[in-house]
């Protein structure tokens, strides 16, 4: 599903990964935990093709980091959701259109996109929000719309980029039962944190990474 | 494909609100900079116009004995039309004459002077390719030494000018239009880029969450041909209706410039559509 072999992210002679190797096979919850610096943000560019690796190979589903072409990312990215800490909001458009702008770019029907969208607002329990300009949001809600639009392509797994890192503690809580939902229909899930807390809520593998390095 | 280009249309026009600053700015740069370049086309136009004027108006007067008879001038007449280059000769009475002479000056000044001093005269009209210095004093020359001429007259010094300074006027008119032109266009392209600049992460985040470069770029290119469109739409506007107004004034020197009126917003679209593109591309390289 997601596979990283030997991957090293090197920048400016730096080495900010060192010969990584993951394998998250389909409907797994993986926990990347380590402190801040330690490299998290970068596996998971890494893993929705941000970022090239410097050595080593990604592969996501059938596309391979040595082999894709840049025409190729925006494909890999519908299968792939991403939850960003920033959350990457489209800032001046509402609720829906956030959601349904990923749906229209691939092209499907109207119709389709709005069932889709309500459906996954209704998830995340935003359903009331759908006109609210994400500006006028709260950080855990702003959150919530970024885990709708993640989720509205339907991808076989989830990278969460301390999802909760700018959240107070229930709003982070909120976040983490809602992971822990999604993560039990089936969709796999990677998130970074550095919270101990944050590990232990749903089960999972959990993969501790220092200074750019894996420790088993 | 259909269904995504009236979404792009829809974001475009959106867009517009969204971006209201930055778009308000590109629109009103875009409307005063092809205003000015509209003007100045107008302007160029009709100095080009007046230049070419003036050189049909130059024509050589003959004045005339007073004591000719009418064969007499029918017979002089006949052989200024019968000198090559020659396009018309036109006879002037001395009633015809005073007649001018009231209309410019008076009845007040005719009656002051009393009996009608003035002779009738010829005015001759060499072909346009005879209207060059040498050609107009041979012929002045030639028509001085015909019986019963009195004085030949024409502008030989204003002719003289309007032959040094044409070809000033008309290539410093080309220069300035194009300074003007392509200080413009750079003008557009970085106003137009404005707007996308105040977008650029939006443009950003769109490509995580895997929108292709084309879709994002639709309703970008879209929004910089109606910022386009609408500024030079502005300008042409303004530029007609100082064309139309001045038009109501001077409607006698002026010709009709109103099809020039209708370049900025041609400009405008081109322009919209070619800017927009390129301050994308920017963005849209990973
Ligand atoms: N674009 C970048 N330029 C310079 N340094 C970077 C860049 N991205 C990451 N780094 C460095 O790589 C290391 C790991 O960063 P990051 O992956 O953000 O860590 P984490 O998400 O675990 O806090 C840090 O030392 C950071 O300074
Ligand atoms: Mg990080």
């Amino acid at each position: 599903m997601i596979e990283l072999c030997n991957v090293w992210y090197i920048l400016e002679k730096h080495p900010i990964l060192e010969d990584i190797t993951i394998h998250i096979k389909p409907g797994e919850m993986v926990y990347l935990f380590g402190p801040s610096g330690a490299g998290k943000s970068t596996l998971l560019r890494l893993a929705h093709m941000e970022i090239m690796p410097t050595r080593g190979m990604v592969r996501v589903a059938d596309f391979n980091s040595s082999r894709i072409t840049k025409d190729e990312i925006p494909f890999l990215r519908r299968k792939v959701g991403v939850v960003f800490q920033d959350f990457k909001l489209l800032p001046d458009r509402d609720v829906f259109d956030n959601v349904s702008f990923a749906l229209w770019a691939t092209g499907v029907p109207y119709r389709k996109i709005k069932k889709r969208v309500l459906q996954v607002l209704a998830e995340v329990g935003l359903s009331h929000k759908r006109y609210a300009m994400i500006k006028t949001l709260s950080g855990g809600e702003q959150q919530r719309v970024c885990m709708a639009r993640a989720l509205a392509n339907e991808p076989f797994i989830l990278l969460a980029d301390e999802p909760t890192g700018n959240l107070d503690d229930e709003s982070s809580r909120d976040i983490l039962t809602l992971l822990g939902r999604i993560n039990r229909r089936g969709t796999a899930i990677l998130m970074a944190t550095h919270k101990e807390d944050a590990i232990h809520q749903i089960p999972g593998r959990i993969l501790r990474l220092k200074e750019g390095k894996l420790m088993s | 494909m259909s269904l995504n280009f009236v979404y792009s249309i829809k974001e475009g026009v959106i867009g517009l609100r969204r971006t209201r600053l930055a778009s308000a700015i590109t629109i009103s740069t875009i409307a005063v900079s092809l205003t000015l370049f509209g003007l100045l086309l107008v302007v160029s136009f009709h100095v080009r116009q007046f230049v070419e004027q003036f050189q049909d108006r130059i024509y050589v007067e003959v004045f005339i004995d007073t004591s000719l008879d009418e064969t007499e001038v029918a017979s002089l007449k006949k052989q200024f039309e019968d000198y090559s280059g020659i396009e018309s000769v036109y006879f002037v009475s001395k009633e015809d004459a005073l007649a001018r002479f009231e209309e410019e000056f008076g009845k007040e000044m005719i009656e002051a002077i009393g009996e009608n001093p003035l002779p009738s005269s010829f005015q001759i009209q060499l072909q346009k390719s005879h209207r060059t210095g040498s050609d107009l004093e041979t012929f002045a020359q030639y028509a001085q030494s015909q019986h019963g001429v009195d004085e030949v007259i024409y502008h030989k010094r204003l002719f003289q000018l309007l032959k040094q300074y044409k070809l000033v006027i008309l290539s410093g008119g080309l220069i300035l239009i194009a300074m003007v032109f392509f200080s413009t266009i750079f003008l557009i392209a970085n106003t137009l880029r404005l707007t996308i600049f105040s977008q650029k992460e939006i443009i950003h985040n769109m490509i995580l969450v895997g929108a292709t470069n084309s879709f994002i770029r639709r309703p970008y290119v879209i929004q910089g041909v109606l910022q386009g469109v609408i500024g030079g739409g502005i300008a042409s506007l303004i530029v007609l209706a100082l064309i139309k107004g001045a038009a109501l004034r001077f409607s006698a020197v002026l010709h009709d410039a109103s099809a020039l009126a209708w370049i900025p917003c041609g400009i405008g679209v081109v322009f919209g559509y070619i800017g927009s593109r390129r301050g994308l591309t920017k963005f849209l390289k990973t």
